[in-house]
């Protein structure tokens, strides 16, 4: 049976779009079957229609920080991509004195400890290799946290490795002549290479470096193991302090999108994992809103409880990854399903890497911004 | 009572469109059937469908399947129809999914054909512009496309490797990970 000419033009368009964007050598390995297939998966106006298709981008690994004679990041493959052939040489990739802030919008902002080096911040694109250095702001800072995000408005963020991006700092300057710490924030600009100072606010609350959450044009990270969560508003430009659930204080929930897409959180107690919406209340004043409350113990029924450990969560999605000691698993409250991502190890928190990897972004032929 | 009852034949006779194959075989379908495919939604919105509609691209063995498939996926639609409008009580919603069910077994099944059969139908959905089957029969085809190396590709679609030597090594260079 001879492939129809036909097929060569829309049929094959329509077969290859439905190739899977979390094993992206299938794609790559269609492309050398012959001139024609070729040419279309390398066609811009295809790449665009791939990226639609799949709506978001998929999980292609996550990142996390180890400390081993020195600070040193991991970036691992997850387990649908490793499962066939990944483009990232290693089932790990690692970088010493690289720490991981976290990624977003398919870049990662590491704090680098590399010397020598004119800045410690740098925004790295794991696909195409790019990095880019970040002048650190000149704000006084004892602790501090960061956020990277594309930088274009009204982007659909399907593929804008290399365009412009923004990073977001929060620092915590300690004022010895007054009672309570300040913190503000800055936001640098890739297109102006400058930082922005934008807001300060009164606050006494350690800072950790973990992922931040963005959720409806605002930031939020997590104070104190996730006993305050601060709220920067992109738009508005303005620090606010949420306070966890009290439920929440002794148990290092994390900052997660709620299911109407506005700021949510996710913790665990004793083997169940509890969902918060922050939601406004009957008086326009926004109060906490008991969401589910998935049992993990009957998810994992043959894992001890007391190693389930909340560690991430994908934006975009519902899916929040868990620690045990069998393994890394995503986990989605919604369907009740959940996957194995990753090998059981020593987990602080993760930042999940999502990104399409199609030629185009790889091999760097990027269309003009 | 006469004029009504004849309302109603003319109401149902004008609800069948008639379909004709390339090898000039005619198919009576309902225009609920025919209206899966956008194509033949159109003709009949601007009313060139009267004569039957020729199909030169679809032989009569494909359409039969096509038709098949259609008059499944018609009724589904129209039950989809019937469940929204009325209350969402756990009696529908049972009788829901025993239908999608049904019908996940019904595409199942429509889907265990020859390779020659399957790219005919990817064909006539193309050209016919049926959402639901070009998605369930392209799908079909890139899973089996998903876990090969292009040797297989090329073996399983009949594709003739018109690449050099030269731009094959050099591809195969580029991306060398996707085929470790």
């Amino acid at each position: 049976m001879a492939l129809p000419p036909d097929l060569i033009d829309d049929a094959t368009t329509e077969i290859l779009l439905r190739l899977p964007p979390d094993d992206p050598a299938c794609l790559v390995r269609a492309s050398v079957a012959c001139k024609a297939w070729r040419q279309l998966v390398c066609d811009p106006a295809f790449l665009r229609r791939y990226r639609a298709f799949h709506g978001a981008p998929p999980l292609l690994g996550f990142l996390r920080n180890i400390y081993d004679d020195g600070p040193c990041a991991q970036f691992v493959v997850a387990a649908a991509a490793a499962a066939s052939a990944s483009p990232f040489s290693e089932p790990v990739l690692e970088r010493r004195n690289w720490w991981v802030l976290e990624c977003r919008h398919g870049r990662v902002l590491i704090q680098s400890f590399e010397r020598p080096a004119s800045t410690n911040l740098l925004v790295w694109d794991p696909i195409t290799g790019d990095q880019k250095h970040v002048p650190e702001p000149t704000e006084p800072f004892y602790y501090h946290t960061a956020a990277v995000l594309c930088g274009v408005e009204g982007c659909n963020h399907l593929d804008c490795h290399g365009g412009p991006f923004l990073v977001a700092f929060m620092g915590v300057h300690d004022r010895e002549e007054e009672e309570e710490d300040l913190t503000w924030a800055g936001v640098y600009s890739s297109e102006t290479g400058a930082w922005t100072m934008s807001s300060t606010i009164q606050l006494d609350a350690y800072m950790e470096a973990t992922p931040s959450l963005l959720a409806r044009d605002a930031l939020y990270f997590s104070l104190q193991e996730g006993e305050k969560i601060l709220k920067y508003d992109l738009i508005e430009q303005s620090l606010q302090v949420i306070k966890a659930p009290d439920m929440f204080e002794p148990t290092k929930g994390i900052v997660v999108a709620a299911e109407d897409g506005g700021l949510g959180l996710a913790g665990l107690i004793h083997g169940y994992l509890h969902l918060w919406s922050w939601q406004a209340g009957p008086h326009s004043v926004a109060e906490w809103v008991q969401g589910r409350v998935v049992d993990l113990c009957t998810l994992f029924a043959t894992v001890d409880s007391w190693t389930f450990n909340v560690i991430g969560f994908q934006e975009g999605t519902d899916t929040i990854f868990i620690s045990t000691d069998v393994g890394v698993f995503a986990v989605m409250p919604k369907s009740g399903q959940m996957n194995k991502v990753g090998e059981s190890g020593s987990y602080c928190k993760i930042t999940p890497y999502t990104s399409f990897y199609t030629l185009d972004i790889a091999k760097g032929m990027l269309p003009p911004p | 009572m006469a004029s009504a009852g004849s309302g109603d034949e003319k109401a149902a006779a004008a609800a069948m469109i008639t379909l004709i194959s390339s090898d000039n075989e005619k198919f009576e379908v309902t225009e609920a059937t025919a209206t899966l495919s956008q194509t033949i939604r159109h003709m009949i919105e601007d009313g060139c469908t009267d004569g039957g509609v020729p199909l030169p691209n679809v032989t009569s063995k494909i359409l039969a399947r096509v038709i098949e498939y259609c008059k499944k996926h018609a009724t589904a639609a129209a039950g989809e129809e019937g469940s929204s409008s009325s209350f969402s009580d756990a009696a529908f919603l049972e009788v829901d999914r025993a239908f999608l069910e049904e019908l996940e077994e019904f595409d199942d099944a429509f889907l265990e054909v020859d390779r020659a059969t399957l790219f005919d139908l990817i064909l006539a959905a193309n050209y016919l512009d049926i959402k639901g089957l070009l998605n369930l029969t392209c799908q079909k085809v890139a899973d089996s496309v998903k876990g090969k190396t292009p040797e297989q590709i090329r073996e399983m679609y009949n594709i003739v490797n018109d690449l050099t030597p030269e731009e094959e090594a050099e591809i195969r260079r580029e991306t060398q990970w996707a085929f470790e």
